[in-house]
Order: structure tokens, then sequence, then C-alpha cells
């Protein structure tokens, strides 16, 4: 069972199981994938509860892995530099704002006069930078769960939150929450046994996040002065 | 969103330029209403980035949510478009447009 977030001495805590973590995961990986981006390396969760073992490692146990060996010379210095030239160029992301869940992630930045151009102008402009911001808070919030026992930094706490909401954005969009009353709909699922099809095991995951994000804001905004 | 019949009017940038920079504040920067975004999180936003006291930030909030929109900034046109690139990185729904 997951334990709420709370401002202590040393930051943002909260306890989350392993399968909350694993849930959590695969909702950021479906976001960052929506956005054209890439989960951060897949390592192995850790238990729930710190190994008998592990109090008595130290950091200079611990083996690191081999540094990698140096390039071949010439050819691979060339793919090398064509690796790298590759991520410099603009390299065209396809992003399907037909999708509505991607829309909301993303949405028009314009309304009055013009606001057709000028979203489009504002996209030219803003997106992918935008786009980025969100992937690296998703990338770092996949991150945070590595182990259950979280402790957050302000700025990581942040993070963490805007990372939240975007599965919140995505999630309510599968779910068609369009206005107040399809909101109590969805939050009306509050147990296991209610969640009898794809949409209501979904909903059930939106109000989990929703829930920890609250937990999250609460704590964040008792420690403004 | 109902404002896609709206024409594209071709303006010279030029004049655009010219138009703003005579006007103190001529764009406004608007925060939408949705059934998604916790108070709590539009409330936080309000007061971190926009560094509004918090009864400000809730009464701002409270008036996204009761009237369908609020007016959090004024200003050129660089100014509103900063503000929505980073309400757009909060996940809120935000939009800028010319003040009459």
């Amino acid at each position: 069972m997951a334990l709420a977030f709370k401002s202590t001495l040393r930051g943002y805590s909260a306890f989350l199981e392993k399968p909350e973590r694993q849930i959590l995961r695969s909702l950021f990986s479906d976001v960052l994938t929506l956005l054209g981006g890439v989960s951060p390396v897949d390592d192995p969760l850790e238990d729930d509860k710190p190994r008998f073992l592990d109090r008595f490692r130290t950091s200079d146990t611990v083996k690191l892995p081999d540094a990698p060996q140096p390039a071949q010379p010439s050819s691979s210095t060339d793919a090398a530099f064509w690796d790298l030239v590759g991520t410099l160029t603009e390299d065209p992301v396809h992003i399907n704002l037909d999708d509505p869940a991607v829309k909301r992630l993303l949405p028009d930045a314009r309304s009055g006069e013009g606001a057709q151009a000028g979203s489009e102008q504002f996209r030219d402009l803003a997106q992918d930078d935008i786009r980025q911001e969100k992937i690296a808070d998703l990338q770092r919030a996949y991150a945070l769960l590595q182990s259950g026992s979280l402790m957050l930094t302000r700025a990581e706490a942040e993070s963490f939150s805007r990372a939240l909401n975007q599965v919140r954005l995505v999630l309510s969009s599968r779910l068609n929450i369009v206005d107040e009353h399809d909101a109590e709909r969805v939050h009306a699922i509050g147990s296991v046994d209610q969640a009898t099809d794809v949409e209501s095991y979904m909903a059930l995951l939106y109000n989990f996040v929703s829930w920890l994000q609250e937990t999250l804001m609460q704590a964040l905004i008792g420690d403004l002065s | 969103m109902g404002m896609s019949i709206t024409c594209a009017v071709d303006i010279d940038p030029d004049i655009a330029v010219k138009e703003t920079t005579s006007v103190a504040e001529p764009w406004k920067v608007l925060v939408w209403n949705d059934p998604v975004n916790l108070m709590s999180y539009v409330t936080y936003v309000f007061r971190t980035y926009f560094g509004f006291s918090a009864s400000v930030a809730h009464k701002l909030m409270l008036q996204v949510h009761h009237e369908g929109k609020a007016v959090v900034a004024n200003g050129t046109k660089e100014e509103a478009e900063r503000h929505v690139a980073a309400m757009h990185g909060f996940g809120l729904w935000a939009t800028y447009e010319q003040n009459q």
C-alpha cells in the first residue's frame, strides 16, 4: 500500500510498493512514447525493503563495469562524427496531433482573432522546447522510482508533479473526461472489484495518480511561505 | 475548442511589430478551466511561476474554475508567448490573444 507524500526535513518522502512503481513507470513510458521520447535504461526495480546484506555494502565493494574500450580509429571515428551530427540536424519527430491525448499535452496556444494561424506559428516556435521539457520530466520521474522509498528535493518533487500531471492528462483523454460530471463518474470507481473492464481499470489508475499528485501538491504548498 | 472558424489574416510582420510596441500591454494570457488539473496544482503553479500571493493565486484559480477562464498576465507578444509556453510545460490549458 502506497504512503502519501509528506514534507520532511530531508525532503519530500513517499513510499510506493513495487507493483505501484511498475505501473507508474509503464504510464510514464506510454506518455514518453506519445511525445516521441524514450524511457531511460530500464534498471530492475529494487525490492521494497533493503536486503540484509545491503547494510554491509559500502561503495568501494561495488564493482564498477569496465570502462568502454576506446573507439577504433578512423572508420568508427567517422561513424561517431555522423552520430553526433545526426543528433544535431533537424530530425523531424512525428507527433500525432490528431490523437486527442497528444493535443491535450501540446494544445493550441492562441485564442481570439487569428487563433489558427497563430497557434501554428507558436508550434513552429516553441512546441519542440515544450516537448523536450515534458520528456525530461517524465524521464526524471521514471528514474526516481528506482526504489520504494522516495525522498525528493523540491526541484525533483516539482518535476515529479508535472510528470504525474501529464499521465493524468493522457488518461483523462482516454477516459473522455470532458466536464465535471465525467470527472465524478471516474472518481466513483474506487476499488479493485469495480474494475471490471479496461476503462474501469484505467479509471482506477487515474484515481491513484490523482491521489498521489494531490498529496504531493499539499506537501509542496505547505512549504511555501 | 470552437475557435477554429476564425480565418487567418495575413499581417505584415513589420506593421504588427509597430502596433505591439505602441501599446504597453497589447497581449493577454488566459488560463482555461478543465476538469483534470487539480486545484492545488493550479494554485501552486500560479504562486511559484507568477509569484502571486496565496490569496491572489487562490482567487484566480477559483475564477478559472467557476467562470471557465481567467486572465493571468498581460504584456508584449514575446512575454505572452513565454508565459504560455511555461503554462503548457506545466500542463495547464493556456492561450494568448490580443487585447482589444
